[in-house]
């Protein structure tokens, strides 16, 4: 009878909220495969949510695979970092570069983390809490792990799975907001495309300055806003072709394959099955859509004092959701006119969207983490 | 009383609203969607001759609408212009030449010399950002002539194909 006992000890351990985490498990893997729903993240997330909670894995706990990439890359912030450096080596800021009047759109599509985070204060998560909840709704995934794990660690599970969500579910989320609050005759308005070719030297100097300038004004900042232009750097100096290939591929594959296990076993049912887990996810589409429609509605407001040729549909790039957001743009311009081609200058804004919404992690941290 | 006029130009059909006002002579106009306040001053027969260019077939009045349709009263400045067919282009004249909207790489070519297009078919892919946008028409007419090859990197405004000069 005790070897029975102890042939069934998994299965005699099995909780209704483990078995219940595994089916969570399951959605997120078909939600990758069948959906194509962000695969790269959320198959590994799914896979490490089913590992993390088979009762007594020996995966779990200080020396289980997922605990040693848990406390070796996620708990001391490194695999975040690690990829930002792979995101700035495939970036592309030349149509930003042309565009700097641009930036204003990316500081606009910001404004969504501050709203929400009111409203998750006000429905009981503590500051540091609400901070995290709020980075949901600038769609940066990374971002939204780095500052939760600083300031919420236990809600890093469902606030990565949240945004991660949420990332590839832009195609879906901001059309209809968009056709909201942008009337059919602006989204017709054309906008020529201008061609300012940028210098090699102002490409390889902009990481640079943004670095220097971003890191004296929010010291928080400087670990994501770092790694994010030292790719970039690399990118455009054009002499370390190797590196940036190591930084955008094997290292990029590599570090997410180990970001999304470790993220995926924070996903412990007595942490994950709350109510708190059902509210981040309602918190994030609100700062989702609030960060859409603030990007939008400054864009109708700058259309509105120059009178000039600016589509507001672009304030909808404003996020840093790269680079889905700028696609959705143009896709949705191309409905009313398909003679308008707004890509470019979507993809200046989605670009500042991606440096603001790092910057706004600083600005958050700077505020909250010193508490 | 209110007429209302389909017409057709070429094979894009329009609508306008005439209605007559109160006053002798003052009609309410809607092209476009924009309303003109017009009066007709004088009304004579001329032997000046318009000269051809297009048949224009004015579908006969529908039967007098009982009451006004509302797109035929004033529009307050806040209510978007009715769904209005777009002439060709932006200019009256359609262009002869399609160049590039952006730079990128053309990916595919589904238009062939002499083929008769439609506006808004889908004439070339372009690849931009890695998202593939397509290309579409702006005019009927002949293609002429395709000036790029697929897989062939373009820049802003390269030229992309030549329609055929039908009116000369």
């Amino acid at each position: 009878m005790d070897l029975l006992t102890t042939l069934f000890a998994g299965l005699n351990s099995l909780t209704w909220g483990a078995t219940l985490m595994l089916a969570i498990g399951g959605g997120l893997i078909y939600l990758a495969i069948v959906k194509e729903y962000e695969p790269v993240l959320l198959l590994p997330i799914g896979a490490g949510a089913i590992l993390a909670n088979l009762p007594l894995s020996p995966l779990v706990g200080e020396d289980g695979l997922l605990g040693i990439l848990y406390n070796a890359g996620v708990a001391n912030e490194l695999f975040p970092l690690l990829i930002f450096v792979g995101i700035g080596a495939m970036t592309d800021f030349g149509p930003l570069l042309e565009r700097p009047h641009m930036l204003l759109l990316g500081a606009a599509g910001q404004f969504g983390i501050f709203g929400t985070l009111f409203l998750a204060l006000l429905l009981g998560f503590d500051i540091n809490e609400a901070a995290s909840i709020g980075i949901i709704g600038a769609i940066d995934g990374p971002t939204s792990i780095y500052v939760s794990n600083l300031l919420a660690p236990h809600l890093l599970g469902p606030i990565a799975v949240v945004a991660y969500s949420y990332m590839s579910l832009v195609p879906i989320i901001q059309p209809p907001i968009m056709r909201a609050l942008i009337t059919k005759k602006e989204r017709r308005i054309r906008m020529p495309y201008s061609e300012n070719p940028v210098s090699r030297r102002t490409r390889v100097l902009f990481p640079i300055l943004v670095t220097v300038v971003v890191g004296l004004l929010v010291p928080m900042a400087i670990p994501l806003i770092g790694m994010l232009m030292l790719g970039n750097l690399m990118k455009e100096s054009g002499v370390v072709e190797r590196l940036v290939g190591a930084s955008s591929n094997e290292i990029a594959n590599v570090v997410t394959l180990f970001l999304g296990l470790a993220i995926g076993a924070t996903m412990q049912a007595d942490a994950f099955l709350r109510k708190e887990t059902l509210l981040i996810l309602i918190l994030g589409i609100f700062a989702f859509g609030l960060d859409t429609a603030a990007g939008l509605l400054f864009a109708k407001f700058l259309h509105w004092i120059t009178r000039g040729p600016l589509n507001p549909l672009i304030g909808a790039a404003g996020i840093s959701a790269f680079p889905m957001a700028a696609r959705v743009v143009q896709k949705v311009a191309q409905e009313e006119d398909f003679e308008n081609f707004l890509l470019m200058h979507a993809m200046g804004a989605n670009t500042a969207g991606q440096i603001a919404s790092v910057v706004a992690g600083g600005v958050v941290l700077a505020l909250f983490a010193a508490r | 009383m209110t007429k209302r006029y389909t017409i057709a130009v070429g094979d894009k059909t329009y609508i306008i609203g005439v209605q007559s006002l109160d006053a002798s002579n003052r009609y309410r106009v809607l092209v476009g969607g924009r309303v003109y306040e017009l009066k007709v001053l004088t009304e004579e027969e001329t032997e000046m001759e318009i000269p051809a260019v297009e048949v224009i077939e004015a579908e006969k009045e529908k039967p007098a609408l009982a009451h006004k349709p509302p797109e035929l009263l004033p529009r307050s400045r806040k209510s978007e212009p009715p769904e209005m067919p777009r002439t060709a282009g932006q200019s009256e004249v359609a262009p002869r030449e399609l160049h590039a909207p952006m730079p990128g790489v053309i990916i595919e070519i589904s238009a062939s010399p002499g083929a008769r297009v439609s506006r808004g078919d889908v004439l070339f892919v372009l690849e931009a950002m890695k998202m593939k946008n397509p290309i579409r028409s702006p005019r009927d007419g002949v293609v002429e002539a395709i000036h790029v090859q697929p897989g062939q990197n373009v820049n802003f405004d390269d030229l992309l194909l030549t329609y055929r000069d039908e009116g000369a």
